[in-house]
């Protein structure tokens, strides 16, 4: 749409005033009104003497499309055919989770003269994870004299995706089943790698420089050292988004049940990935954007990064158990981060240990949860909850699944170690 | 927009207002302080209705600069001037024209943008310029009509030529650019 330059009530005014001043000198022989008017009317003049051609044309647009929470990009501000304009205001639609700076998003530019495009920058902050639009608001331009006034007209949105900012986490315990061909977790088969097997009679095919001699002089036969073979291991991640508990308030602030949630799968597939194991990922609740397969290396992290940044707390809450299928190799270890209050991340999880795979459950219930509301009653009723939430954790644990509290670094040391040893233990078998 | 919302938008407005665009607002009360004194100086006396009048439409225009009510201003000053005196053309004038413009330009900066924007100092030493400019313009024809006034000269002829020639050129100028184009 074609937006036309008007008069500013300064113009209006500085004509007006200037107009009736000279009138009433000139009727009333009264120079004293003359002087008071001859000020206005060379505003006036000025403005009217640079009155502007053609409209400019108005767009915003993003530096960077996505940003990781905290970060910060910038609003561009673009406008051209701006020969006329000598000053020029972007106001940005203030929206939830961003910051601007400055805080109300109104930044303003004086134009060089006769510069036909000029653009400048408002620095935007994403304080949440997420898909959210910006750059959204009005533009406005002023002709020199503040004479006349082009807009405010309304510029289009950009949608920018704020990725999850990965909490803190380390594991120095490794995956219980290392399955795959290389890697940094010991394997239970022999084969090349760091930690110590077993020193066995040496066989054709060893290499010398295995050869244990202290052993092999004791004994009087050759013996040589073997060693673990180290594979990768394959780590499914399940984020239930059925259920969102808490008011999330940004990175600052208080964090609800799926902040947690996305945070930790980022921290722990940003963990596995740089080890080089494959990670991949399964949100429940999700229709949409809700599968990712295994991968490895950065660029599988980004993805999944994306992933969780799209993540919609209960958009799909049909979550069919019948059909629910992971379709997982063997070995693989299944880490479902959720707050266990839905029947459905319950079924979802019994499901995975029915089908053989190592599952932990981290609980993602925040340690200082904001319910956002002082209602006693909302706060009775949480009590409640957490009295069935109890019953389904002791259904959980019963299945032979550990449950571990979100806690950053080491949360799943010791749930890992225990795993490993149980795969690791002599078990009865049926012949 | 009912009247509570507009209002309600006005005070959310006017609670983000910026240091700047606070100092530009009480510059346009200044501004119209600055005159009612000037013209008290200069021998003329207000009733209190009329002051609370000024008040009233000072305090609009200060609060909504881009709006009319600066318009308004700007007349009811110059209106009680042309009825409570006769052929002032004392140092008083020069001072009331002065706080006129600085109402004036005040009013044009604050209606810039939203009540948060912050002008540059370029723009702002840009305005100043301006301002001096149009105020020295009142000068030649305060010291003209000064001297007419000197030489006693017949109903202020030689003021009444000029007043007509700046009225003639400005109707012309208005004229020639009065319709905007788009």
């Amino acid at each position: 749409m074609n937006h036309p330059w008007r008069p500013t009530p300064a113009l209006v005014r500085a004509g007006l005033a200037s107009m009736a001043g000279a009138v009433a000198a000139v009727l009333l022989g009264r120079p004293d009104l003359l002087v008071l008017a001859v000020p206005l009317a060379v505003c006036a003049a000025g403005a009217v003497l640079t009155r502007p051609a053609r409209p400019p044309r108005a767009a915003t647009d993003l530096v960077h499309p996505s940003v990781r929470e905290g970060e910060g990009t910038l609003v561009r501000a673009r406008l051209t055919g701006a020969e006329d304009v000598e000053h020029a205001v972007v106001a940005l639609t203030r929206h939830r989770f961003l910051a601007y700076r400055p805080a109300g998003g109104v930044h303003g530019v004086t134009v060089p003269g006769g510069a036909p495009t000029v653009t400048w920058d408002v620095p935007v902050g994403s304080l949440h994870w997420g898909r959210r639009l910006v750059g959204d608001g009005l533009v406005s331009a002023l002709t020199p004299w503040a004479g006349y006034r082009w807009g405010p007209v309304e510029v289009l949105a950009q949608s920018l995706l704020t990725l999850p900012t990965p909490g803190r986490f380390d594991a120095r315990s490794p995956a219980p089943h290392p399955i795959g061909l290389v890697g940094t977790h010991p394997a239970r088969r022999q084969g090349e790698g760091g930690e110590l097997a077993t020193i066995r009679p040496f066989a054709p095919g060893d290499r010398l420089r295995r050869v244990q001699w202290r052993v092999s002089l004791r004994t009087g036969t050759l013996h040589v050292t073997s060693t673990l073979a180290e594979e990768d291991s394959s780590i499914l991640l399940v984020v239930d988004a059925v259920v969102d508990l808490g008011v999330g308030r940004g990175i600052h602030g208080s964090a609800s049940s799926l902040d947690v949630a996305v945070r930790a799968a980022g921290a722990v597939a940003e963990h596995y990935l740089r080890q080089g194991d494959r990670v991949g990922l399964r949100v429940l609740g999700t229709a949409r954007h809700g599968v990712l397969p295994m991968g490895a290396g950065t660029r599988h992290l980004r993805k999944l990064l994306d992933t969780l940044a799209q993540v919609t707390p209960g958009a799909d809450r049909l979550v069919d158990l019948t059909r629910l299928r992971f379709g997982l190799a063997p070995g693989t270890v299944a880490i479902v981060l959720s707050p266990m209050l839905s029947e459905e991340a319950i079924g979802a999880t019994l499901s995975l240990a029915s089908g053989g795979v190592t599952v932990v459950v981290v609980d993602t219930v925040p340690e200082d949860l904001d319910l956002g509301d002082d209602d006693p009653a909302l706060h009775l009723a949480w009590r409640m909850r957490l009295l069935e939430r109890e019953d389904l954790l002791r259904q959980v644990e019963a299945a032979g699944i550990p449950v571990v509290r979100w806690r950053g670094p080491g949360t799943l040391d010791e749930v890992l170690r225990g795993l490993g040893r149980r795969a690791a233990a002599p078990r009865m078998v049926r012949r | 927009m009912s009247g509570s919302a507009r209002s309600e938008r006005l005070l959310d407005a006017l609670s983000r207002l910026s240091p700047q665009q606070a100092a530009l607002r009480l510059l346009v009360l200044l501004g119209a302080a600055g005159f009612l004194l000037a013209e008290g100086a200069a021998g003329a006396s207000f009733s209190g209705w009329w002051l609370v009048a000024v008040a009233v439409v000072a305090v609009a225009a200060a609060v909504l600069p881009d709006s009319f009510a600066p318009l308004a201003l700007v007349l009811l000053l110059g209106g009680h001037w042309a009825f409570e005196l006769r052929d002032e053309l004392g140092g008083w004038l020069l001072v009331a024209t002065g706080c006129l413009l600085v109402a004036h330009v005040a009013s044009a900066l604050a209606s810039y943008g939203p009540t948060s924007v912050v002008l540059d100092a370029g723009l702002l030493r840009l305005w100043a310029v301006r301002g001096a400019v149009a105020a020295a313009a009142a000068v030649p024809v305060w010291a003209l009509s000064r001297v007419g006034a000197a030489f006693d000269l017949p109903s202020g002829g030689p003021v009444l030529a000029v007043a007509l020639l700046v009225l003639l050129g400005w109707a012309v100028v208005l004229g020639r650019h009065a319709v905007t184009r788009s």
